[in-house]
This record gives C-alpha cells, structure tokens and sequence, in this order.
C-alpha cells in the first residue's frame, strides 16, 4: 500500500470522529521443519499478507482485520469501522512522515542455509541423542523460522517499518524403560538468524538425558504448602504469570489487576526488582519498534520491592495518564495491540545456591518449569513442573512427577527469600487477548518461602 | 484463482488440491457499561496439497497471486523431505444441502444487552467487574481439484464472562463460558445470575488437606480435561509413540462406564460438519466404547499408514464426548454424599503432560458433605492421570453441555482421586 493510498485510508477512518487511528500492515513467511523417527517429516510452510484497522473514540476501539486482494475491500472495511462513531471530525488530511525502516538482526539469514544443511544439522543431532542413553525410544527435532515485515502508519503521522526474525530451535526425547515412560525437552531461541545453530548445547544435552532418565523412574511429588528452589531461567514464569500479567495497562487500567492503584506501595520482598526490556540484542522477546510504533525501551517495573510503573499502550493509558513504554504487542494483524511483556527478568543479588538447598528440611527443587497461567484480577497463579525433584534433610532427593504450583502474586513477591546471582533466560510464548506474542523471561535461582505444591498425600 | 492454480500445477504432473476457507467475524468486548472493543475480521486462507514424486506437500497461503512461486516451493520441497507420505487426493464430491439459516443478529441491540449487565452491580454489591465478550462467527470451507469439489458451511456465537467480586478485600473471579446456535439473551441471563452466587460462595472459601476423595468433576472440568487429553487418541502420536495410548487399539483403557463418541453429523449439536481437510468424509463414530479404544483418529497419510480406514479427523474432532448416563447433576451430588465438586480448573496447558497422561491443576470446588454443599474451596489442586481418572468413574451425568464445536462433556462422578491443598487434618 502506498503513502498516498495510506493516507487516503487514514483520512477515511477519521471522517467520522475518530481520536486515534491506525493502519498495521503484514507479510510474514514462516516455516518449520519437523524432523520426527529420524526422517524429516515435513517442512510447514505458510505466507501471511493481511492489515489491520484501529480507529478508537476515547477508549473505545474498533478495530478490523482482512487479507486482501484488491484494495476496495480494505476501503469498504475501513467504512465498516468509520460507521461506529458519529462525532465531530477531529483529525483530517493527515501527512506521514518520510518512511523509517528497522532491518531484522540476524548473523545468518534465512536464505544462506539451505533446507539440506538444516536437515544434515537435525539428523546429526538425532543420531547423537539416540546414541547417548539407550532408553530414548524417540526423537523429536523442531526448527522455527518466521521473517515479519510489519509496517505501522497512525493519525500522529508515525510511518515506520520493520523486519522482524524469529529464530527457535526445539529439542524433546521421549524415554521408555518397560511400562514407565517420560520425556525430556529443552530449546533456545532468538530474535536473530540461522546463527542459533552454531550455538554449543552439549550442557543442555546431557540434562536433557539426566533429567529423562531420573523422570522414567520419578516418584510421585508431595503435596503441600513447602519451601521450594526455582531455577535459573524459565523458572521465572512465575514472575511473569504472578506479577507481570497484572501490571500490563489492560489489566491495571481497567482496575483489573491486583495491583492496580498501588504504584509507589511495596509490592515485594526488597529482593525483588523487576526489569521488562524490549530492547536487549537478539533476545526472543526483543522489537526495535512496539506494535504502534513506539521504540521499545527498558521499563524497571518493581524496584527493590517497589512497583515503579506498568507497562502501557496509547488506548489504555488514556485512563492511566503515564508515560508510554513502547510495549504495545500482538500476534498478527487479526489482533488489536495491547499492552504485553517483552524480555521479564529478576535481577540477580549474591545469595548462594548451595545455602538455599541446606536451609531447607522438606521442600521442591523446580529445576525447570512448564507454562502458567494467571487471574490477574485475584493475582491466583498455578504452573507446573516439568523437573523438580524433593529437597529433604538439606539435600536434593528423589525426582518427583506430577508436581504443579499454586499461589496468589502479591503472596510469592513477599516470599522470594535468597536470590542468587546466575541469571539465565528462558524462551517462551505469552497468551492474551492481543494473541501469542514471542517472550522471553528470566531469572537467576530463587527461594521462595512457602508455595501450595500440588501432589500426593503428606509423606509417611 | 483456484482452478488456475490446479491448471498448472496440472500441467507441471502435479497433481494439487485446495482447502479454502473464508471466515467472517465479529466481536463485541464491554466491561462494566463501557464499550471496550469492537472488532470485525474477513479471512481467507488456502491449505494447498499436492502430490508430487510420490510426496505430499502441504502450503499454506492467504493469496494465490503468486502460483508460479508456490509452484517452486512443491517442487523444492519434495527433493528435500524424507517423509515417504502415502496420499491422495479426494475423490468425494459433497455439496451442503439444508443449510442452516444464518443466524440473524442485530449487533447494536446485543452491545446494548451486554452493557445492561453492569445493572447486576446494583444487586450484588460486591461486584467489581463485569468483563463480556460475544463472538460470531460465520465460516464457508471448499475442496478444489482436478475432478472434485465439496463445499460446506456453518455458524456459531460464542459468549465469554469473566466477573470479578470484592469482599473485605479478597478478590475473586468466575467465568461464564456459552456457545449457542442462536443467541438466547435469558438463559444467559440465567448462567450469569448462578455464576454470581458461585462467586459470593468463594470469599468463604477455605482449602482441605491433601487426600484421597471422591470427587464430582464438573461438565466443564471434565471437557477441559479430555479436550486437552485428545492426542491421545490421535493415530500419529500413537505411531509416534507419543501417545499413553499407543498400542492399545481394542484394549481395555477406562472404566465400563466410559463410551466416548464422536458425531460430526448429529443434528442436536450446534455445528455439523460434513468433511475435513483432505475431503474425507466424516461419520459418527465410536472411540472408546464401554472402556474398551475402537477408534484413533487419522487422516489419510496415517490411514495408510496405519492400514486404516480414513476417519475424517484431518482437521481435528467435531461433537467429541462422552456419552451421557441417566442420573441429573443433583442426583450425582446425592451420591458423592462425602467428598468434594471440581467446579473449575486452570492451567491446563501447563498441568497437564500429554505423553504420561499425569494431571495436577489448579481447581476451585465445592465440599459436600451427607450429600449437601457445605463450602467453597480453593487453593486445591486435582492430582491424577487420565487412566486413573477414567478408570475410577462411578457415574456419568445426564448434563451433556456444548462448549463449542469440537467437544462436549457431561459431569463424571469419579472415585478416589488425590485432591492437595494446605489445609490441615
């Protein structure tokens, strides 16, 4: 679509009224090659070209989405939206600025890799797997490209473009030893190129297999209220499911979060600082530009227990009155933007590992964790473990299944106890109503004082 | 724009089929007596399916402007792949006959109903936010090729409550979740109002301690279990090994009690389907019966694989669910006598594990005691697998309730199952 046409489409969706609106234009390709049974199974591929229209009265959005082959049913869409306001006309013969582009930051494009060297890549890593413990009985191998080229234009004049890569490479082994049957996963990601394949994994490969192993003959977990270590890494979903969900402006706007209201209040341990930041090189959750075309910045969030700010949007912050953190997101053109979380982490402090384990009689050792999820309103969370293991008499035990925690935000923020100082980030992908947009999230090694663990009867 | 794309792919000897979808949609967003979103969307997307040296290749588009690249992209991807995918295209012919009529709403009347909600506040003070969504989508889906060609529709609303309350500063949330063929704005009215005393009882809530129980699972718990569950009986898991079902074809897995069906056809749900994406067409079907796994669900590259016969399920399930027994959800807590009601679970994306079958989420509940609900309970945590679930069933309810077009659920009334909490013996 063309400045001229852009302009044109944006005049039209203010005609009626409108206090803001907005013109999200995308084209995305995306594959991912499935190598399954130690055959490339299939290699997805799939093309996206479509916009999306927001024009909004106060805090009141319209929004509209196509894909499209001729530009008179963008045109006819965009009447659609105009007609749901009847206002005085504020905004007319808008002007964008010269266009601004951001270029994706790979070392490695999409186009240097052929899909053969990828699928030598995947069958050399299937084979060494396989051979590393006899047990794995299957081997799964996902590598996820997407190339998206958004281009965002507004009533303010903004006019910006930007490529986006995202890079993720999967890892999971399923293990067999008779009846008893486990699986073992882990990956790594970027907002970068094809470089993610030269990173070294032998580490994370023979966790891979320890914790698959260990999990094949797992004991059930106790459940009840412990003290439990979260490690390093995903581990801080908690964080992201407890506390960041509620301090997003959809949810704090809206007095729909449990921590709405409460900036300048001590929200946490003085442990606790929080840190959302959109711009951190070639992290899974880093844009140059947000979804309005704000440049994304660092926003410390909670500051040694303090909440400092949220993280907001233009619509919603229309009732916060604050300033903009560049953190509006969304899965594609079919969603309107809100605001979300970019790259969450806990920032490290100096408490040591080994002391969190022996001041611990009974307790769970979450090495690694699955999603969450979070009512931001009550601040209730729940997320399970994918490897924990029973901490008992000061020292790690048996490894455990089935293990899920449960709490309420403000509850775990007051108990995160001992901080160590080995921060490492996870890979994750975030629902809300603006879709799945790409997060990471990190943390060092934490001890919470008391988490409800869910799992079998108290211990005999 | 379909034919040319067959046209030359025909021509190039490849022999290629379309899936194409159109939806519109609209949907409306208020919270209290505030308009928050108004959203319409128009899509459209092409599955492509060819066949080429004895590959499948399978593209996705939203345009077909461009068919000599997506030409290219068949034939660079069959030199790669290794996977040696057994296919065909369709050789069905279906036209939709007694379409549904399309449901008629006035959107402007339905936003005014959905800000009217705001007036419960008035009744029960404690509310705090009433957040309401309502969806309606309209879907037309074709199959193109050489020689054949199906097309199908259907329609559905979609209304989705989130309330929240405050009492002595606790907050509690409940959620309200109706599908309907056409939208019925009193038996909504009536869902809302029990949810709302649902969530009044929850400011008393309390935990219980970690034990064995005989648990009531709601009909909603028990379609957010088995719907997350289903890979189970998908026949590439099982093939792959990725299923706790595999190699378990015509053995005994749950309890006596437990037939599940699935009825794409069956005219008292809202949605029917009559095809899926490769143009087999679907049937209703047995997959569990009397405990016994009949069925896994496949698509044409594992029917063959498998040496099946095509079951339909390509894209996904229609109408899946357990089949309904005789006794009412009252008669069911008569029968629990002691033990507690899953009223609600969350997570379930990341409580459960899809290879071992193992469930730990987070619930909210009801204690019932001589057969009477005492309390609210929350902070508990459901603690089970999937066999162990379906296999200790006593009862199943007679309260079949859609929730959408992929699955149905009635009320499970299931015996010694763990139920963690912090509560003290």
């Amino acid at each position: 679509m063309d400045k001229q046409y852009l302009e044109k489409l944006l005049d039209n969706m203010l005609s009626t009224g409108a206090d803001f609106a907005e013109i999200f234009e995308e084209n995305t390709i995306s594959k991912s090659y499935n190598y399954i049974d130690s055959k490339l199974d299939n290699i997805r591929f799939s093309q996206t070209n479509g916009i999306g229209l927001r024009i909004a009265k106060n805090t009141e959005i319209y929004y509209a989405s196509i894909n499209y082959d001729d530009l008179e049913d963008v045109y006819n869409l965009s009447n659609d939206l105009k007609n749901n306001i009847n206002d005085k006309v504020l905004y007319k013969n808008i002007k964008l600025n010269d266009l601004e582009k951001y270029k994706a930051d790979y070392k490695i494009s999409y186009d240097d890799y052929s899909d053969e060297k990828i699928k030598e890549y995947m069958s050399k890593l299937d084979k060494k797997i396989r051979n590393l413990d006899k047990r794995v009985n299957q081997v799964s191998l996902t590598l996820m490209q997407r190339d998206d080229n958004v281009t965002i234009s507004n009533y303010k004049g903004i006019y910006k473009k930007e490529q986006r890569y995202n890079t993720r490479f999967y890892v999971s082994a399923n293990f067999k030893d008779g009846e008893n049957v486990a699986s073992s996963s882990f990956n790594w990601g970027s907002n970068g190129g094809l470089e993610i394949l030269e990173k070294n994994i032998d580490k994370e490969l023979d966790k891979l297999i320890k914790f698959g192993v260990d999990k094949l003959y797992a004991k059930p977990c106790i459940g009840k209220k412990m003290p439990v270590i979260l490690g390093p890494g995903f581990g801080a979903v908690i964080f992201h499911e407890a506390c960041g969900h509620a301090m997003e402006a959809n949810a704090t706007a809206n007095n729909q979060s449990v921590l709405a209201g409460k900036i300048g209040q001590k929200v946490a341990n003085d442990k606790v600082t929080i840190i959302d930041d959109g711009t951190i090189s070639n992290l899974w959750g880093t844009t140059k530009i947000d979804d309005e075309g704000m440049p994304t910045q660092k926003n410390v969030l909670i500051k040694d227990g303090v909440l400092v700010n949220y993280l907001n949007d233009e619509i919603n912050n229309r009732k916060l009155n604050m300033q903009l953190t560049g953190s509006s997101r969304r899965e594609d053109y079919h969603y309107a933007p809100v605001s979300r979380m970019n790259n969450t982490y806990l920032l490290p402090r100096d408490d040591k590992i080994e002391d969190m384990i022996k001041s611990i009689d009974f307790g769970l050792y979450a090495f690694e964790l699955g999603g969450g999820s979070v009512d931001t309103e009550s601040g209730d969370f729940n997320f399970g473990c994918e490897t924990a293991y029973m901490i008992r008499n000061g020292k790690i035990a048996e490894c455990v299944k089935g293990a899920s925690l449960i709490g309420n935000a403000l509850d775990i923020l007051n108990n995160v106890e001992m901080v160590s100082d080995n921060l490492e980030y996870g890979v994750g992908m975030c629902g809300a109503s603006s879709g799945w947009v790409y997060v990471t999230i990190g943390e060092p090694t934490i001890k919470v004082s008391s988490i409800l663990v869910g799992g079998e009867e108290d211990d005999k | 724009m379909i034919n040319d794309l067959i046209n030359i792919a025909n021509k190039e000897g490849i022999l290629l089929e379309v899936y194409n979808v159109k939806s519109k949609s609209v949907n409306i967003e208020t919270l209290n007596d505030k308009l928050i979103n108004y959203n319409i969307s128009d899509d459209n997307s092409y599955k492509i399916k060819s066949i080429i040296n004895n590959k499948t290749i399978v593209l996705n588009y939203e345009s077909l402007e461009n068919p000599e690249n997506i030409i290219d992209t068949i034939k660079h991807n069959a030199n790669v792949i290794d996977n040696d995918n057994k296919n065909s295209l369709t050789e069905n012919d279906y036209t939709m006959e007694n379409r549904k009529e399309k449901n008629d709403i006035d959107f402007s009347v339905v936003k005014k109903e959905l800000l009217r909600f705001n007036d419960y506040k008035d009744k029960y003070p404690f509310l705090l936010n009433i957040d309401s969504s309502i969806s309606y989508e309209e879907i037309n889906v074709s199959i193109d090729n050489l020689k054949h060609h199906l097309n199908d529709s259907y329609n559905y609303i979609y209304v989705y409550i989130s309330l929240s309350g405050k009492k002595n500063n606790i907050v509690k949330t409940k959620l309200v979740n109706e599908y309907y063929d056409n939208f019925d704005i009193d038996d909504l009215k009536n869902k809302i109002e029990k949810a709302i005393k649902e969530l009044e009882l929850e400011f008393s809530a309390t935990s219980v301690f970690t034990n064995k129980y005989k648990v009531l699972l709601d009909n909603n718990v028990v379609k957010s279990i088995l719907y997350n569950m289903s890979n189970m009986f998908d026949a590439k898991s099982m093939f792959m090994k990725l299923s706790i079902l595999s190699d378990k074809l015509n053995q005994k897995i749950f309890s006596d009690k437990i037939t599940i069906l699935e009825e794409p056809l069956n005219p008292k749900f809202i949605v029917n389907r009559h095809f899926d994406n490769e143009g087999t067409l679907m049937y209703n079907k047995e997959i569990v019966k009397n405990g016994i796994f009949k069925t896994a669900f496949n698509n044409l590259e594992y029917a063959y694989k498998t040496n099946s016969k095509p079951t339909g399920n390509a894209s996904g399930f229609y109408n899946l669910h357990i089949k309904e027994g005789n006794k009412s959800y009252n008669e069911l807590i008569k029968e629990l006598d002691n033990g507690i009601i899953i009223t609600q679970v969350e997570g379930l994306h990341a409580g459960i594990n899809h290879i071992t079958g193992d469930i730990s989420l987070q619930s909210e509940g009801l204690l019932v005691e001589n057969g009477q609900i005492k309390k609210a309970l929350n902070l508990i945590i459901l603690s089970t697998n999937i066999k162990e679930l379906l296999n200790n069933v006593i009862e199943v309810g007679n309260d079949l309730k859609e929730f959408g077009y992929s699955i149905s659920s009635p009320s499970l009334l299931v015996d010694n199952i763990t139920i963690s909490g912090s509560g003290d013996k």
